[in-house]
């Protein structure tokens, strides 16, 4: 008997609805000199695919504050007076052979990051994977946390500039929702198409950057830009309520 | 975590991301607000949410628009009137404090008034340990 729809994302787990498998796992360090003055770090990641790339840093071995990537700690003194929103984030980008981690930094000295980066495997792979656990103890599945159920996870290529694009769901609730972008490269010194963790959009009045992607309770819908370069959005949404658990 | 053997219900080959917490918070962004020329103004709410070292999936809602969806992000650019935009987003200040913030900078000499009406910008938040932790 199937799961219950309405009642899904009560459930810590349902086997209707596949979790996250992370098929990525690495973590490093490196220092960052100020200004970081486009510096970057490469890290063969050696999957058959652009992996859907996700994680997080910190300038602290122990993690002790953790930021997500795109983000970092809070601006403060001529940060804050230049419109800054950090005194200096991590951004990540993949492409088939290589995952790049772009740091800056404007906190006026040398920073040691410390990253951890994990990935998913997009939904057009066929690719067969070893695994990723090391210690069935760090992976057990523990009835202390919800494991998001994967309702649906998809492709959408050949993006186009001013368009919309719906991918319903009609699961009655917002649900969580994970995109990537894939778009031009720019980082300098990399070619071709980098995908990333969609993190940034205007609302409104503006014209999205590269893209808005809304969540209701029926669909989750992607309006790109007038200057949008992005190419693919690789999107997966949950069962899971956004922001109730 | 609790290492507990009895609590364990499968174990996996593949790592996984594992749902600790969530929670919804409000910033006001009152309709009265001036900021003064190349000067800024911040609102925001902090949130104890997380374990130490958690990701976030953010979800953010203005009460303006969309007011049955939330933009997938965690910073939101608002654009108002002229050079005018505000910043919505989301950072750690802590280990386990998350800053939900609205900051609108004046690029102009000229002091500024926001636009008319209050505006409640609702983050929703959902937390994750990754496979490191």
């Amino acid at each position: 008997m199937p799961a219950i729809l309405a009642n899904t994302s009560s459930l810590l787990l349902t086997s209707d609805y596949p979790n996250d498998k992370v098929v990525y796992v690495h973590d490093l360090s490196f220092s960052v000199s100020a200004p970081s003055g486009g510096a970057y770090q490469t890290i063969a990641h050696g999957l058959p695919f652009v992996p859907l790339v996700a994680g997080e840093w910190s300038t602290a071995s122990d993690f002790s504050v953790s930021y997500d990537y795109f983000s970092g700690p809070p601006a403060t003194g001529s940060a804050i007076s230049g419109g800054q929103l950090f005194n200096a984030h991590v951004d990540i980008y993949a492409d088939a052979t290589n995952i790049y981690l772009y740091p800056v930094n404007t906190t006026g000295s040398t920073m040691t990051v410390y990253a951890r980066i994990f990935a998913y495997e997009p939904s057009d792979s066929t690719a067969s994977l070893g695994a990723t656990s090391n210690s069935a103890d760090n992976f057990a599945l523990n009835t202390g946390y919800n494991y998001p159920k994967l309702f649906s996870e998809g492709i959408i290529s050949s993006v186009a500039t001013s368009s919309t694009y719906t991918v319903s769901h009609g699961l009655g609730i917002v649900p969580q929702v994970m995109v990537w972008e894939t778009a031009p490269s720019i980082i300098s010194g990399v070619g071709g198409s980098l995908r990333s963790p969609h993190y940034y959009m205007t609302e409104q009045s503006g014209d999205p950057y590269q893209a808005a992607i809304i969540a209701s309770t029926s669909s989750v819908t992607i309006t790109t830009g007038l200057s949008t370069t992005v190419t693919r959005f690789d999107y997966r949404v949950y069962c899971d309520r956004s922001g109730v658990l | 975590m609790t290492t507990i053997p009895a609590d364990f219900i499968q174990t996996s080959d593949f790592a996984t991301t594992k749902q600790d917490n969530s929670a919804i918070a409000t910033v006001l962004l009152p309709g009265s607000t001036s900021v003064a020329g190349s000067g800024s103004v911040e609102f925001h709410t902090d949130v104890v949410i997380g374990a130490k070292a958690a990701i976030t999936r953010i979800q953010i809602a203005s009460s303006k628009y969309l007011s049955n969806a939330r933009n997938v992000c965690s910073q939101l650019i608002r654009t108002y009137s002229g050079p005018y935009q505000a910043a919505i987003y989301t950072t750690r200040i802590n280990a386990t404090t998350l800053r939900c913030s609205v900051f609108i900078p004046n690029p102009s000499a000229v002091a500024m008034t926001t636009v008319a009406g209050n505006e409640i910008f609702t983050f929703y938040i959902d937390t994750f340990l990754p496979p490191f932790v």
